[in-house]
């Protein structure tokens, strides 16, 4: 498992789990990862904290700015963006930094606005997986390395495609003994399934009155009121579930000695995530099992302890402002709307805004829109102090200098400060950012009866199919990382029918960090590749607009692959 | 059987695979695509139960792909370890034919994938790549003793590498 915090490592800020990975420039200038043992760590990795060093040098990198559409310095942009926020009234800015890097940004933005008196927004951006564990009272996990400890381990949703260095611990408590047990619950098979004792699949629109159920048939008395249902058998009922298979669930649990709960809520993977994490916690606390959930970004479960003490606002409140027109200067830092939130929603957010800045580290189509574009460092290539999603407060080593001229999140700042004549601020203390386990909204006010009936899935997400398994993780990560992570594991080869009707190969790209390509081969002349297609569940119609298609040089004219619309559940 | 002999003297260790903690994440697939400038040597099987496989080259001791390499592009260096010559490889499928494993990738922009166990790494201690980043602790590189090979772990490599202490 990850080291301990105490140590000032390279880390990966991916996820919360805080895996100690790094990166060195070999005699060929060539970008390399450090992994674990290089760095004296534990072992502790995966392929996300291995992808990220390869987007140090990508193709795509940002290096200079641009002023309305011209390539310019860093200092001209950023004069540009001072000029522009100066003619604004303060109260009509808007500035939305990443949470998902070391939080000095963040906290020196908080100073900023402080130190010039101004009325501006200040949002922190947490991806769509971890507002429902936010949502839902999550404010830390007990260290990963205790699911060895348990007896009985009851995985909620893909863990091992979302979090993959969990694996350990939960294969050390298969291990231990005859009667250790993992149990897994997910919407499709996956490799969590796979790799569990006994696994339940079931719809993901009935995700969370699966978990419902068996947190009613396990003894949640709440949960059986938050859904008005008299028993599980009820719930199991009204959602056309199996019960036999969940109460088989409920069963291991209920002879348990010290059970654990995890929970993965990557994008798509199932409705009412909310709801789920909610029921999950209600089932943990009957049962007296630990509970973790996991966190798909680094900091987001520190975002409530943030907002009240750094006077944050939330997203919500920020695309209101936007939809009517009450943002006059919109900046974004360091994250990509465009790969992170359905196209209509970016784009309709900025069309009243008179000046949209955004400082990013890959070119994007949320670039493309802006008026003012600055380069910035990658989260890894800053050091600072991130919390795990244990909730220690770990400081992070940088991996790498970030390339001449391209600022961190605090550099811009102080940049920006000394355009707006304001003093050069000092990060916000991260006082609060230690969380507290616990606590949290009552499970009525998450659950409820519509949970019976079918929800809309979260937007966001493409399932690439075709492949040995639904990929669910991918829209778990930004884009970019997605495209490299795909790339490099070799995982354009290994697409195939899959039972899904599927016209000639091809090649397809998502939007927003522009170039997720699933490269193919023409089948004529040459090894012909598998047939490629990409399903779509049919709720997320938004999620067509981040698709394109595009040729790849030196292929050949090929179809366009199929966008078929196919349930979750296969 | 090779070994490298430094003051500190040698180990000899082999890679290890325990397919019943292998979870098919493809972290391995990845650590080893990006360390070796975009070529792989390691790919992966479907099998029962787990989603995928590594298949990493045995290292045998006389080596089919040497034999059956016409172009002096697979060698054994002065550590054992079986390695392909990006300069000298053509292409020619010859090694992908000989193997009796079938753990050489065919084609890579005209050439062939082979693990060479991270020579890059594993003479000077580190891990090869794959078992730095396996999470779930399938892959191991070690001197296979008995504990281990209880624990489930089988050999991956079939021959004995030599790295210093």
């Amino acid at each position: 498992m990850p080291s301990t915090p105490e140590r000032q490592l390279p880390r990966c800020t991916m996820c919360g789990m805080g895996c100690t990975v790094g990166a060195e420039r070999d005699e060929m200038g060539r970008v390399r990862t450090l992994y674990p043992s290089d760095l004296g760590a534990s072992q502790g990795a995966c392929v996300l904290g291995v992808t990220a060093a390869r987007l140090v040098g990508a193709e795509d990198r940002l290096f200079r700015g641009r002023v309305d559409g011209q390539e310019a310095t860093l200092a001209r942009a950023t004069d540009a963006l001072a000029a522009r926020i100066r003619a604004a009234s303060p109260d009509r800015v808007a500035v939305v930094v990443d949470l998902n890097r070391p939080l000095e940004g963040l906290g020196t933005a908080a100073r900023l606005r402080i130190d010039t008196g101004a009325d501006a927004m200040l949002c922190a951006f947490v991806p769509p997986q971890d507002v429902p564990l936010v949502a839902a009272g999550v404010r830390s996990c007990p260290p990963f390395a205790k699911l060895s400890e348990c007896d009985v381990v009851l995985t909620i949703g893909d863990v091992c495609s979302s979090h993959p260095v969990v694996a350990r611990p939960l294969r050390d408590m298969q291990r231990a003994g005859r009667h250790h047990r993992w149990l897994c619950l997910d919407s499709a098979p996956g490799r969590t399934s796979r790799s569990a004792d006994e696994a339940v699949i079931v719809p993901a629109d009935a995700m969370a009155a699966a978990v419902a159920a068996l947190a009613v048939a396990c003894g949640a008395g709440g949960v059986a009121d938050a859904v008005a249902a008299g028993d599980a058998s009820a719930i199991c009922k009204a959602a056309g579930l199996d019960e036999t298979a969940l109460d088989g669930l409920a069963r291991a649990l209920d002879g348990a000695e010290s059970p654990g709960v995890v929970v993965s809520c990557s994008t798509g993977r199932f409705a009412a995530p909310e709801g789920v994490v909610a029921a999950a916690r209600e089932l943990a606390r009957c049962r007296s099992a630990q509970f973790w959930a996991l966190p798909l970004a680094t900091n987001g479960l520190a975002l409530p302890s943030l907002k009240d003490e750094w006077g944050l606002q939330s997203l919500a409140e920020l695309h209101e402002a936007l939809v009517n027109e009450r943002v006059d200067v919109l900046l974004m830092i360091g994250f990509d709307p465009s790969s992170a939130l359905p196209a209509g929603m970016w784009r309709q957010g900025i069309e009243g805004c008179q000046t949209t800045a955004w400082a990013g580290s890959l070119d994007c189509a949320f670039a493309a829109e802006a008026d003012i574009v600055l380069p910035l460092a990658l989260p890894w290539e800053e050091s600072g102090s991130c919390l795990t999603a244990q909730g220690e407060v770990q400081e992070v080593s940088r991996w790498l200098a970030p390339p001449d001229g391209v600022p961190t999140v605090v550099e811009l700042l102080l940049a920006l400060a000394g355009g707006l004549g304001a003093p050069s601020p000092e990060p916000m203390p991260l006082s609060a950012a230690g969380a507290q386990a616990g606590g949290g909204p009552p499970v009525q006010s998450l659950l409820g009866p519509e949970v019976l009936e079918r929800q809309e899935l979260t937007e966001g997400q493409a399932l690439l199919i075709g492949a040995p398994e639904p990929h669910g993780y991918t829209g778990g990560l930004g884009l970019a990382t997605a495209r490299w992570q795909r790339h490099i594991a070799h995982e354009e080869k290994a697409l195939c029918g899959a039972g899904v009707p599927a016209p000639a190969a091809g090649v397809l790209a998502l939007e927003g960090n522009g170039r997720f390509a699933v490269p193919a081969r023409a089948a004529s002349g040459g090894t012909p590749w598998p047939a490629a297609a990409v399903a779509l569940p049919a709720h997320w119609e938004a999620c067509r607009e981040l698709l394109s298609w595009r040729m790849v040089e030196g292929i050949g004219p090929v179809a366009e692959p199929a966008v078929v619309r196919v349930s979750v559940e296969e | 059987m090779a070994e490298a002999a430094t003051e500190a003297g040698t180990v000899e260790k082999q890679l290890l695979l325990d397919p019943s903690r292998c979870i098919g994440c493809k972290s391995c697939a990845a650590a080893c695509f990006l360390g070796h400038v975009e070529t792989p040597g390691l790919f992966y099987e479907d099998v029962e139960r787990s989603s995928a496989m590594p298949m990493i080259c045995r290292q045998c001791e006389e080596a089919p792909c040497v034999d059956a390499c016409p172009n002096d592009a697979m060698y054994e260096d002065e550590s054992g370890i079986v390695r392909r010559s990006v300069v000298h490889c053509t292409g020619c499928r010859c090694c992908y034919l000989a193997c009796p494993f079938g753990v050489i990738d065919d084609i890579v922009r005209h050439q062939v994938g082979k693990c060479d166990l991270c020579a890059d790494r594993t003479p000077s201690g580190r891990d090869p790549r794959c078992v730095s980043v396996c999470p779930s602790g399938a892959l191991r590189f070690a001197v296979p003793d008995e504990a281990l090979l209880k624990e489930g772990y089988v050999l991956l490599s079939g021959r004995t590498i030599s790295a210093r202490r």
